[in-house]
Order: C-alpha cells, then sequence, then structure tokens
C-alpha cells in the first residue's frame, strides 16, 4: 500500500470524528457551491414571475374601470356613428337644418350642400360642407347656431359673417356660415 | 505522563524506564485530539449551517417563483379579457380621435359671440363679426364723443383681452380701426382678434 495512503488511514482511524467532520466541510462546501449557483438562477426566476405578476395584478385591480372605460368609448362611438350624415341623402341632411329653424324660430334663408373634399386622409368618415344664411333676432340666430354647434351631429364651422340688418327687420341679425358635418365614408 | 529523564544523566534511578512514549495517553489539561476534533467539529457544523441555509434560500426562492406560477395562471382568463378589452378600447379611442380630428371645431363661435356680447358697453353697436382665416374682424359704431368713445373702446378691449373666455382662443386682441366719419359723434371702430393656431384646413 502506498505509505501516504496508510498514513492517511492511520489518521482517520486515530481521528474518525475529525474525519468525519472532514468529509462533512467538503460535502457542505461542494453543495454550497451549487446551491449558490442555483440560487442565482432560481432568483432571476422569482424576478422574472414577480415582475409578471405584478404587472398582472396591477392589470386586475384596473379591470373594472376598463370595463366601465370601455363602455364609455362604445356608447361614444355609437353615438358618432347614429348621427353620422351620409352625403347622398339629401333630404334627410337638410331636414337636420329645417329642425332646428322650427326649434329655435330663426329663418333658414339659405342652405346648399357643398362636395366633399377628396383628402381627408381618414378610412372611416368624410366631412360635408354646407353653406347656410340664417337670419332672426340676436337670441334666435344664437340659439340657432348653439343648436347647431351642439347638436348630435359633430359639426366643425369654418367661417362665418355676423351683421346687423336694420333694413330688412329692425334688430335683425344675419348670419352667413359654412360648417362641415361629419359624415360616412 | 512526564517526559523521560535522561537516563544517561547524572541522576541514579532505581529501574530502567520501559515506557513507549508514543503508546501513551496524552497528559495534557486540554488534549490534542479534542482540540482537533472540536475545531473540525466547529467547521463542519458551520459548513453544515452554511449549506443548509443556502438550500432554505433556494427552496424559498422555488416555492415564491411556484407561488407566482400560479397565481398568474389562476388569473390567465381575467387577464386576456382584459387584454381584449383593452384592444378593443385602443380600437375605439383610435375612431373617435380620427373624428376629432377631422372636425374638431378650433373654437364655439356661439360661446365667441355670447362672450363678445356679454361685455360690450351699451353705447356700443356691433354691425358686423367676420371670421378669415386666422382673424376674426368686429366693425361697428359707437355714439359718443371721440375721447369718450376711445375711452370706452380702449377699455372693452382690454376687458375682452382679460376674458378668462377669451385668452385661450386668442393670442392677441386689438382695436384695428377708430374713424371718426362725418358727423364726429358718430364713432366707426373695427376690433381685430387673433386666433392661436394653425390656418383652419
Amino acid at each position: 500500500m502506498n505509505p501516504q495512503l496508510a498514513g492517511l488511514l492511520t489518521l482517520i482511524r486515530r481521528y474518525p470524528f475529525a474525519a468525519t467532520c472532514i468529509l462533512l466541510m467538503l460535502g457542505s462546501g461542494g453543495g454550497a457551491y451549487f446551491l449558490s449557483d442555483d440560487i442565482d438562477v432560481q432568483e432571476a426566476a422569482r424576478i422574472d414571475r414577480a415582475k409578471e405578476g405584478e404587472a398582472m395584478l396591477d392589470l386586475l385591480v384596473g379591470g373594472s374601470t376598463q370595463r366601465q372605460e370601455l363602455a364609455a368609448v362604445h356608447e361614444a362611438t355609437r353615438r358618432i356613428d347614429d348621427n353620422l350624415i351620409i352625403e347622398a341623402n339629401l333630404a334627410d341632411n337638410n331636414w337636420y337644418f329645417y329642425k332646428f329653424e322650427e326649434q329655435t324660430k330663426a329663418r333658414l334663408l339659405e342652405l346648399h350642400p357643398q362636395s366633399s373634399p377628396t383628402s381627408d386622409g381618414t378610412t372611416l368618415y368624410r366631412r360635408v360642407p354646407y353653406s347656410l344664411r340664417i337670419s332672426g333676432s340676436y337670441e334666435q340666430v344664437a340659439a340657432y347656431l348653439l343648436a347647431l354647434e351642439t347638436g348630435p351631429r359633430l359639426a366643425n364651422i369654418t367661417s362665418f359673417g355676423y351683421s346687423r340688418r336694420e333694413r330688412d327687420s329692425p334688430g335683425g341679425i344675419v348670419l352667413d356660415l359654412t360648417l362641415e358635418l361629419l359624415g360616412k365614408k | 505522563m512526564s517526559k523521560k529523564p535522561n537516563a544517561t544523566g547524572a541522576v541514579a534511578h532505581w529501574h530502567l524506564d520501559c515506557r513507549i512514549e508514543s503508546e501513551l495517553p496524552e497528559d495534557n489539561i486540554v488534549g490534542t485530539r479534542f482540540l482537533i476534533n472540536v475545531l473540525c467539529g466547529a467547521f463542519a457544523l458551520a459548513g453544515l449551517l452554511f449549506a443548509g441555509w443556502l438550500g432554505y434560500l433556494d427552496l424559498s426562492t422555488r416555492h415564491q417563483t411556484r407561488d407566482w406560477e400560479q397565481r398568474i395562471n389562476d388569473n390567465r382568463a381575467e387577464v386576456r379579457d382584459i387584454q381584449r378589452m383593452q384592444r378593443d378600447y385602443a380600437v375605439e379611442a383610435a375612431k373617435i380621435d380620427e373624428a376629432y380630428k377631422l372636425i374638431r371645431p378650433p373654437f364655439f363661435v356661439s360661446g365667441f359671440i355670447a362672450n363678445v356680447g356679454r361685455s360690450r358697453p351699451a353705447q356700443l353697436v356691433i354691425d358686423v363679426i367676420e371670421w378669415n382665416d386666422l382673424t376674426i374682424i368686429m366693425r361697428g359704431t359707437i355714439h359718443e364723443k371721440s375721447e369718450r368713445a376711445s375711452l370706452l373702446l380702449g377699455n372693452y378691449v382690454k376687458a375682452l383681452e382679460k376674458d378668462e373666455a377669451m385668452t385661450p382662443i386668442f393670442r392677441q386682441i386689438r382695436l384695428t380701426g377708430f374713424d371718426r366719419g362725418s358727423t364726429g359723434d358718430v364713432i366707426n371702430f373695427e376690433i381685430a382678434f387673433y386666433l392661436k393656431g394653425p390656418p383652419k384646413s
């Protein structure tokens, strides 16, 4: 037998407890080395999952708000879609302006649909322009204007001229407007 | 046991010393064997504790990871539902944005006319208001002497400039015309409202 090995065996026989302890130490060291590597891997995985989980929890917390916001936005788009005008449907489009004439008692003297601009750059909507002339008292004309601007159909006034017409009717006002209504493409 | 004395020394011995020293037990108070065992035991215990602690950390991390995975899996259906809602929301919001981009009014004309009328001095008569591109021109007359009229118009323009409803819309409001006309009692005036922002398309 190798004399060094024989000496080691003698030592082990002489110090069995110490030898066991040294063996345990070596085992623990090896284990600790592998565990520390594995801990790094597991910690990285845990951080990834925790991030994913926290994002999920945030999402879940905002879920009910999201539901309400989606309902509100659905309602808004429904209202827009329901009030889009169809350019070709002249009678219905004119009726919209005459309806306000009845409500506000202003006189709609002229109403002219104009051709839509071709380059809107959108796929859903088109602008349908109109020019109109309204007359009446200040209150009547102002009420007509307000009704147009806040009415169910989305309108954008692009120009206006507001003038007094004392010769035609004392206290009378004439309002020339050009506006665009939002229409279906 | 005491060390073996020098047998060839001067001191006489009464018998031969036949002890085999290497096989005799130690007679130290704290023996070498004990010290070695204690040291090795302490290091082994420390090593075991350290490895145990690392093992605990490893298991605990694995457990936390499994716990998160469990929670993620449990809520996966609801998350998918919310993500679908978000996609729907983006589509619907894009529709609203598109409509807004096309038809966004730079200001409310009815509100503008109401504001102009609200702060108008009683002597001031508005004849015409016209909107041309980035400027709104208001023309009218005022039935006052020139000095009084200029004071009234100056104050009116200042009041309009300070009006909270006007400041977000107009970058400047100026008196651009002041004409005494033929009689001198009626002053013709012109006020320009300069809109903020790019020209309307």
